[in-house]
């Protein structure tokens, strides 16, 4: 099967190899040593030079022909021109386009892991509406093979959440896309914690056919409410017991995590991330929210935050939406492929997410289906990568192509919103971390997984 | 949409079927009068369809070169010529596609669009009787809803025709229909009944079966109850010719009354109608084609044994693993409907799921149709075909995997699927390469009628923008 399919590829690779050498040869005469490019991961202290491709910065526009400078897995330099120290690995671009690896504030990758079997089933603890006390990490199944898929998509740090059969959750984990590495290795170090809640259809459905509470949306809200309720109540013992002189405290009040994080979360030590569809049980998410005087973060889906864009601004909440799914359920109904593009208009900050192990290797693709429903070129591309930074609390280190920012990185063979684009290499913290030249080849004698 | 007051709703008149031999004709083959008029050209829509002449795009016929600059006439619901220079008729409405392409609009090679409206409520979806590995007799045009939100919603991406299928967790799931988009009633858009009998392999009718503890629970049981309804049928087709045969003899004997001694045997007794059998006696005589759904090799290839054994007319669909043997597929002219390419190796079946499973199909030579299986959101179709091209599958043969190759595998070549004079006016005029997301569609036409582009989620962006 080395014919005519494999053929199609050969103009880029043998085509590109010609102006790659050209370009060595103009390395060269810089009075630069270059050292031929490789995926070996860069050690501490490396240095990494991306040289030669469109730069999306995605802070400051487009440079046409630009280089990044990564040193110790931070960009160091970024421009039309770099100074780049001997020694430095170069990866070429020409031709190619450069941006931040993409960023999904919405997976279950690991909790529910490839392939779907009931084995691999981890992400929902539906034994109770209220899971504030367990968390996604201790559920990741880090050989999950979508995590190679991801990476092939560009993406290099994910939000892996508790899935939304219950009222509240449980505590997300950030992770980065460190493929082969332990947990300890993969999570984002210094991100913010989140929790996930979720309104609507699949708590109530999840109970209600168990004819538990709760089987509609006030008893899901009643739900959270009362939770929120007790933790205060936790809270203030604990307060209390720890303003007692020690010799007139007695025992501790009694340690309950679910009390533990949902305190946590009213302290705004917790990021808040609320699954919802419907413009009824967002207004009550913020009734709630302004009752307990916790920010939320992002609405994850919000398929109808259209309806109030203004409301949604107005509180500085992200929204997390797909770019066109809509109507599988009833509280989907109402989703429309505009609601990104209506909501940037208003001036929310918007992500298109994945949920899923699909889409998250196209989240490029999505966005640009979002644009083609009104989403504006620079905000999507912003939807894919500082906005759901953002409303992971991790901005300040990803998101961009800025200086003093991880060297997380994505270089494409052609603009991200091209269909026909593809993920030629994936960098994390300076190292490459996925390379689409050193991929398997499928053939029609076997899989390739 | 607007319906010509000509084209009022008739109903079917199941009452017709009285005869053995439309029994077998018209039941097995679905179509009672009311449809089977679908069969016919299309309903005319003369009153509201103009003579119209697009001019001056890049005009992709498909089943020709591109045009540069061509010219597409319209008349009376059909191309009445495509060419370059074509003069344009004086009482032509005239579309200047200057700067944008003309092409052949796209056809969905499996979808539940009239069947299914809202996924997690079962009482919005028609697709799958749930209560017999066996349902032969199962029709989609018996639970067609001409008025889902989904279709305008498909057609605004340049999406003409779908195949309405039933679904995929029964054994034999039923006769599926290819309808336009025009969101007229069904004897309006119906294009053609049945296209096919639907088939299933690998995990879905086990897994629904099994845990009921009930044939088939394993993939053998799979098989096993396929070739036994399969046997029945033949018995059954055999029955009816036999009576057909001893009928004749006897109205023969009869019309020389007189002469020679009186036939015992006569008048010859009719078998009773199974509708099941019947339906699949339409198949086993190759009136109607199987489509075989099956991800594994392996099951793609017991869809082959099973059709070899009992000679079918046998196109694959979803078939992840085809890949593995393309080569026997081209040398046995196995078509294949392929999709969706995002089909992802997160079932046990789909373990070997590759995005570049078309363009490995269509390098070895197999005919490649590519489908969504999606319904809500069926409006990926051009995006699905794009994504095939990334990996490897030459642009032209994605245009004819969701143009052409559909229309010759479903059996209507001869109306839709490409530009040509006498065939159906079902076609886009799109800002560029309709597989970009970026692309808009200008115009659609169907049956010659330019249909809206509007849709309930554009008054709902309206409402709150």
């Amino acid at each position: 099967m080395q014919s005519r399919f494999w053929h199609s590829r050969e103009p880029r690779a043998t085509g590109g190899a010609w102006k790659q050498f050209g370009h060595v040869l103009a390395f060269l005469a810089l009075g630069l040593a270059v050292t031929p490019a490789h995926h070996s991961a860069a050690a501490a202290g490396d240095a990494v030079v991306i040289y030669g491709g469109r730069l999306l910065t995605i802070t400051h526009g487009e440079i046409a022909h630009g280089s990044v400078l990564i040193v110790n897995g931070k960009i160091k330099e970024i421009g039309e021109k770099v100074d780049a120290p001997p020694g430095a690995e170069v990866i070429l671009a020409d031709g190619m386009v450069v941006m931040p690896g993409i960023v999904d504030t919405h997976s279950h990758i690991g909790v529910y892991s490839w392939p779907e079997v009931e084995a691999n089933s981890d992400g929902n603890e539906m034994t109770d509406p209220v899971q504030a006390g367990v968390r996604a990490m201790d559920s990741v199944n880090l050989e999950d093979p979508a995590i190679q898929r991801a990476l092939a998509g560009g993406v290099t740090t994910i939000q892996i959440l508790p899935g939304s059969g219950n009222v509240i959750g449980g505590e997300s984990v950030t992770v980065k896309l460190r493929p082969g590495s332990t947990m300890d290795e993969m999570i984002f170090a210094g991100a913010p914690r989140g929790l996930k809640m979720a309104l609507g259809e699949n708590p109530k459905r999840v109970y209600g056919s168990r004819t538990k509470l709760p089987s509609t949306r006030m008893g899901n809200i009643y739900v959270m409410r009362n939770a929120f309720q007790q933790a205060k109540d936790y809270r203030a013992k604990w307060d209390a017991w720890e303003k007692k002189p020690a010799d007139e405290r007695g025992a501790p009040p009694e340690r309950d995590l679910k009390m533990e994080t949902l305190s946590d979360v009213l302290a705004g030590k917790v990021r808040v991330h609320v699954h919802c569809y419907r413009k009824d049980e967002i207004e009550a998410l913020f009734r709630l929210s302004d009752e307990f005087g916790f920010q939320v973060a992002s609405l994850q889906h919000g398929l109808e935050a259209y309806k109030i864009a203004d409301e949604v601004s107005r509180r500085n909440v992200g929204v997390a939406t797909f770019a066109h799914w809509w109507g599988y359920k009833w509280e989907a109904w109402d989703g429309i492929p505009q609601n990104a593009g209506i909501l940037a208009a208003h001036g929310v900050r918007v992500a298109i997410h994945s949920d899923s192990p699909d889409l998250i290797q196209r989240l490029y693709e999505e966005a640009a289906i979002a644009m083609r429903y009104g989403l504006t070129r620079e905000d999507a591309l912003q939807a894919i990568t500082l906005n759901p930074a953002w409303m992971l609390g991790v901005d300040d280190r990803v998101g961009s192509l800025d200086v003093g920012k991880d060297a997380d990185i994505a270089i494409f063979s052609k603009d991200p919103f091209d269909i026909y684009t593809q993920v030629e290499k994936t960098l994390v913290d300076g190292k490459v971390v996925y390379d689409r030249s050193k991929a398997p080849a499928p053939t029609s004698a076997g899989a390739t997984r | 949409m607007s319906r010509s007051p000509s084209n009022t709703r008739k109903p079917y008149r199941l009452g017709d079927l009285v005869t053995g031999a439309l029994i077998l004709g018209a039941v097995v083959l679905g179509p009672p009068d009311g449809l089977r008029g679908a069969e016919k050209p299309a309903p005319a829509a003369s009153a509201s369809s103009p003579v119209v002449a697009i001019v001056g795009g890049k005009v992709f016929p498909v089943a020709g070169p591109v045009i540069e600059g061509g010219t597409v006439v319209i008349r009376n619901g059909k191309i009445e010529a495509v060419g370059k220079g074509i003069a344009v008729p004086s009482d032509a409405q005239r579309i200047d596609a200057a700067g944008q392409w003309v092409l052949p609009g796209m056809i969905d090679s499996r979808t539940h669009l009239g069947l299914w409206e809202v996924d997690l409520d079962p009482v919005t979806r028609d697709e799958d009787e749930d209560t017999d590995p066996i349902t032969p007799q199962m029709r989609v045009v018996d639970a067609y809803y001409d008025e889902t939100e989904n279709i305008s919603i498909t057609r605004q991406v340049g999406i003409t025709a779908a195949l309405t299928t039933p679904g995929d967790s029964n054994l034999i799931n039923g006769q599926s229909a290819l309808v336009d988009l025009s969101g007229g009633d069904l004897d309006q858009v119906l294009i053609k009944f049945p296209v096919a009998m639907h088939f299933s392999l690998g995990e879905p009718p086990k897994a629904r079966y099994g845990a009921r503890t009930q044939l088939p629970s394993t993939r053998m049981g799979n098989a096993a109850l396929i070739r036994s309804s399969l046997l029945q049928a033949r018995d059954y087709l055999a029955k009816w010719d036999a009576y057909e045969q001893k009928k004749l003899a006897c109205d023969t004997a009869k019309a020389g009354k007189g002469k020679g001694k009186k036939n015992e045997k006569c008048p010859a007794e009719r078998p009773a109608v199974d509708m099941k059998l019947a339906a699949l006696a339409a198949v086993l005589k190759g009136e109607v084609p199987a489509v075989f759904r099956a991800q594994r090799m392996d099951d793609i290839l017991t869809a082959i044994r099973l059709s070899e054994e009992f000679k079918l007319r046998l196109i694959l669909s979803h078939a992840a693993e085809a890949y593995k043997v393309a080569d026997l597929l081209a040398k046995k002219h196995i078509p294949v409907i392929v999709g969706p390419i995002t089909t992802q190796p997160d079932h046990i079946e789909t373990l070997g799921a590759i995005y570049e499973n078309a363009a490995l199909l269509e390098d070895a030579g197999v005919k490649i149709a590519i489908q969504t299986d999606r319904t809500n959101d069926s409006r990926t179709l051009p995006w699905e075909a794009g994504l095939a091209v990334a990996y490897g599958l030459p642009w032209d043969a994605a245009l004819r995997s969701v143009t052409l190759v559909p229309a010759e595998i479903f059996g209507v070549a001869d109306r839709v699927g490409s530009l040509e004079a006498g065939k159906r006016a079902d076609l886009i005029v799109t800002t560029g390469d309709p597989f970009q997301p970026l692309t808009q569609v200008k115009h659609l036409f169907i049956r010659g009628v330019e249909r809206s582009l509007r849709t309930r989620q554009d008054e709902l962006a309206d409402k709150y923008r």
